[in-house]
């Protein structure tokens, strides 16, 4: 049982055998090959790892394997762990890197060298259980995706420098935190079972100052809304490939860190907090529906729903009820594969020029067929995956926070409109006189955006597929997040009486739940 | 005859119904402008399909009447579509008398529509998008869960969009798609704001559960009553410019306000007060309106609708205070469209609207009135 720490070592160890032949021989098509065939290696065995009964199974959260000590002194464990929650950005990470090398443009054999190694640190940050290999992982991944951006087009390179001095920036609060919470825990380590015990001694403010310092941290990888400018940046300038690829390994992850660690782990933060958190993401989604509007390039269009819909994503998080949280991983998922549909459409238009919409609707109709339907399934037509995600998280969220559920519904709306408006532009008639002449869409370009669409409408229509394979998950961890919230709340009436000169009474802590 | 009659299954009938229109839409996405036989042949086909929704349709009204309990329900469950408890979205189709009668009314005129659209020769793509706007009205009527409902609503914007787009060379008519599409959108957002209030409120999404959670709601909360308003409204919203997209929502409107009677029924007296008052503002600009349109055109162009809805709600007492709410639901949003076309005469026409909503006023009194001796 060891498929999970192949699954992420494996592509790290091709990417570097690939590095040195390639230095050696320089056939770069055979190593292209090969990376894609990995990937789809990594593919097939997690589908057949995912598939394992014991998934379904609510009384075990995590299908561990076994750990092995990277750094014992330090109490520093590699146990690779999956559930349902992880299971689909996982898959996601897989699929979208597959299309990245599928697209063309997946340029020098550094840069996709690089590419394999950020997605086997994803795959480490998403199958860690110990929050400091979670944070090793998931910056790791960030500065290998950031290296192929700068890689493949060298005139990123300033872009990516920003980047990078803003990504050590804001990887400070987190690693503080950690730290703070493993001494002041006295050396609980850094696996959830103990630091879930350490942090429930800590003073409310204390707990809220480290959520802050997790949201912070993830809130910039996410993107958040007012911490999302080095995304803009790099989307906007980099291939399509490129910014999906980064979105994927960089995006999904935080927010996985987020339901994951960030949640659970401080129970008597404020509910105001992670409300007023909920309405950035939420007014978040409708600055980037506003702005999305006035875009005028699919490319730019693109992005900001991209980081709408992480921050739709955020929104079901923080409300912690189970379809809230069941729907912001299906859309984790759902998303990300109407995404690589655009993303390819995108590469082969980028070969092409990027001609105009209306160009595209004279002269390439089946790819303005296609990416209709993608943009549909992202918008969330019934019948596309993208409906059920959305009213989950929207129905789930609106029990919870009613006022943060309301305006990301209005961002959706927003957002709505413009990539409606963009797809008006792609079927307005009256280019077809145009001279301009463009090279045909090939078979092989068609094949993969119909796979996935395919797979769009059919979890539209059978979402049970995703959501079985969930919801047990999600049953625990939103049951875990109310039972330690109870807890907190115990803990913190009793520290409140002892404050009481007349009342003297030792405080004592209720049983800790048994798990992991 | 019999025998072959009485050997289909309710629940199979269902299923056709559902898949003929959904068979006929593929069909005349496939068909071409061109007179090719391959063409031909499609088109033919699709009509046959909607001929046959109709025919399956006629053969469910000739078993219920055939049946020893003539009142008795058909329903098809197929189980969940998606559920994460409590918020579960079940595909359970049930088709009582008043569906039954709706089915039958829009069967009949979506196979009417696609006879005129195909010896007028317009293109088949429209007449697909007819049969799946078709599929989804089944499906807004049959199913017994409010996700569908929504579902179904959702899917006929596009598509009622598309239906509006007669010439893709033609800007007015893209215009008046894009404007459609954006009715449809806010309609929605409002249904679905109207859904969660009900489902934060009550916690079921299905009308039984809804009935059943309805009962035991303290009436001093507010917030289903809030709910069911602002879902009639985001229905009823959604009027366009052609005839399906001004029939579909008035009808679909007072039907949900049917399914949902309980819910209705905790609307406070003054909503309904106001409902009420506005319709009697209506009726009094419609008049000024329709003096202004004659002495400018020369012809008499009355507007029966409101006057028709209080016909129709006085017959039923229980209908009553849900027809009056519809109705100045129903004004409300027309008033400033009624005038702007007026002002403007923009696509769609005072005068062409005005036909319009006298037929989907008289399809929905007259469903009240077949409906209201049979359930007394």
């Amino acid at each position: 049982m060891r498929y999970l720490t192949v699954i992420t070592f494996f592509p790290l160890i091709i990417a570097a055998t690939s590095l040195v032949v390639a230095r050696i021989r320089g056939t770069t098509g055979y190593l292209t090959a090969r990376m894609l065939l990995t990937v789809l290696l990594c593919l097939i065995i997690f589908i057949a790892v995912g598939y394992q009964p014991k998934l379904d199974d609510p009384q075990s959260l995590w299908m561990v394997e076994p750990p092995f000590a990277i750094f014992a002194q330090w109490n520093l464990n590699y146990a690779p762990a999956l559930d349902g929650i992880s299971l689909l950005p996982a898959l996601s990470v897989i699929v979208l890197t597959t299309m990245a090398f599928f697209a063309r443009a997946a340029g020098p054999i550094s840069s996709m060298t690089l590419l394999l190694a950020s997605l086997a640190c994803s795959l480490g940050a998403l199958f860690a259980s110990d929050l400091m290999l979670f944070i090793i992982f998931m910056e790791s991944s960030l500065s290998l995706n950031l290296l192929s951006v700068a890689l493949k087009k060298r005139s990123l390179l300033p872009v990516v420098r920003k980047a990078f001095i803003t990504q050590s920036l804001t990887m400070a609060p987190i690693l503080l935190a950690v730290l703070a919470i493993h001494w002041k825990g006295g050396g609980a380590g850094f696996m959830p079972a103990g630091i879930v015990e350490a942090t429930l001694d800590f003073s409310p403010a204390m707990q809220l100052l480290l959520a802050l310092s997790f949201c912070l941290t993830l809130g910039f990888r996410i993107p958040l809304v007012p911490i999302h400018g080095w995304f803009m940046e790099i989307s906007d300038e980099s291939d399509p490939a490129s910014a999906t690829t980064l979105f994927a390994m960089v995006s999904l992850v935080a927010a996985y860190g987020f339901i994951r660690f960030t949640l659970p782990l401080f129970p008597a933060v404020p509910p105001l907090f992670w409300s007023a958190i909920g309405a950035a993401a939420a007014l978040g989604l409708l600055h980037m529906g506003l702005v999305a509007y006035g875009r005028s390039r699919p490319a730019q269009i693109i992005t900001r729903v991209r980081v709408a819909a992480a921050n739709l994503v955020i929104v079901g998080m923080i409300s912690a009820t189970r379809p809230a949280v069941a729907g912001a991983v299906f859309i984790l998922v759902t998303q990300s594969l109407a995404f690589a549909v655009l993303c390819l459409m995108l590469d082969s238009l980028d070969r092409r020029g990027n001609p105009s919409p209306e160009i595209i609707a004279a002269k390439m109709p089946r790819m303005a067929t296609l990416a209709f339907i993608a943009t549909l399934g992202i918008i969330g037509l019934p019948g596309t995956a993208g409906f059920v995600g959305q009213i989950l998280t929207l129905g789930g969220a609106f029990r919870s926070h009613p006022i943060v559920a309301a305006l990301a519904a209005l961002g959706m709306g927003t957002l709505s409109v413009s990539l409606l408006s963009l797809l008006r532009r792609a079927f307005r008639r009256g280019m077809e006189k145009s001279d301009e002449s463009i090279e045909r869409l090939y078979f092989r370009e068609l094949l993969p955006p119909i796979a996935i669409l395919t797979i769009i409408i059919g979890l539209g229509i059978f979402p049970g597929v995703i959501l079985h394979r969930i919801t047990p998950s999600v049953d625990r961890l939103c049951e875990e997040l109310r039972h330690r919230r109870v807890m907190a709340a115990a803990i913190e009436k009793p520290m409140r009486a002892v404050e009481d000169p007349f009342d003297a009474g030792a405080v004592k802590k209720p049983p800790l739940l048994g798990d992991k | 005859m019999q025998i072959i009659i009485q050997s289909f299954d309710f629940n199979f009938l269902l299923i056709l119904l559902l898949t003929f229109p959904l068979a006929s839409a593929l069909l005349s996405a496939m068909t071409g402008k061109s007179d090719r036989l391959r063409n031909r042949l499609l088109r033919h086909a699709a009509l046959v399909g909607a001929s046959a929704a109709l025919f399956t349709m006629g053969l469910v009204v000739y078993r219920r009447f055939r049946l020893p309990l003539g009142a008795m329900q058909l329903h098809l469950d197929w189980g969940d579509w998606f559920s994460v408890p409590p918020l579960t979205a079940g595909i359970y189709l049930r088709m009582d008398t008043e569906a039954g009668i709706l089915c039958s009314v829009a069967i009949a005129g979506t196979l009417m529509l696609q006879i005129i659209n195909t010896f007028r020769g317009r293109d088949p793509r429209i007449r697909g998008a007819i049969n799946a706007i078709l599929c989804a009205a089944l499906l807004f009527i049959l199913a017994d869960n409010l996700v569908p409902v929504i579902a179904a609503l959702a899917a006929i914007g596009p598509l009622a969009a598309i239906t509006a787009l007669k010439s893709r060379d033609d800007s007015d008519y893209g215009n008046r798609s894009a404007r459609l599409l954006l009715t449809h959108g806010i309609g929605n957002a409002l249904a679905l704001l109207g859904l969660f209030l009900i489902f934060g409120a009550l916690g079921a999404m299905d009308y039984q559960g809804i009935a059943r959670e309805a009962a035991a709601y303290p009436p001093s909360q507010k917030e289903a009553a809030l709910g069911i308003a602002v879902l009639l409204f985001g229905v009823g919203f959604r009027t366009g410019p052609g005839l399906l997209n001004a029939l579909c929502p008035s009808a679909a409107a007072v039907y949900l306000a049917y399914r949902l009677d309980v819910l209705v029924k905790t609307l406070p007296s003054w909503v309904v007060m106001a409902a009420a008052i506005l319709m009697g503002t209506w009726a009094i600009v419609n008049i000024a309106l329709t003096v202004l349109e004659t002495a400018k055109t020369g012809r008499f162009l009355p507007d029966f609708s409101s006057p028709l809805h209080g016909i129709a709600g006085s017959f039923f007492d229980d209908f009553l205070d849900r027809v009056v709410f519809y109705g100045g639901m129903d004004k409300m949003i027309r008033i400033p469209q009624h005038i702007g076309n007026f002002i403007a005469s923009k696509s769609g026409g005072f005068r062409g609207k005005l036909y319009i909503a006298l037929a989907g006023v008289v399809i929905t009194a007259g469903v009240y009135l077949m409906v209201g001796p049979w359930r007394r």
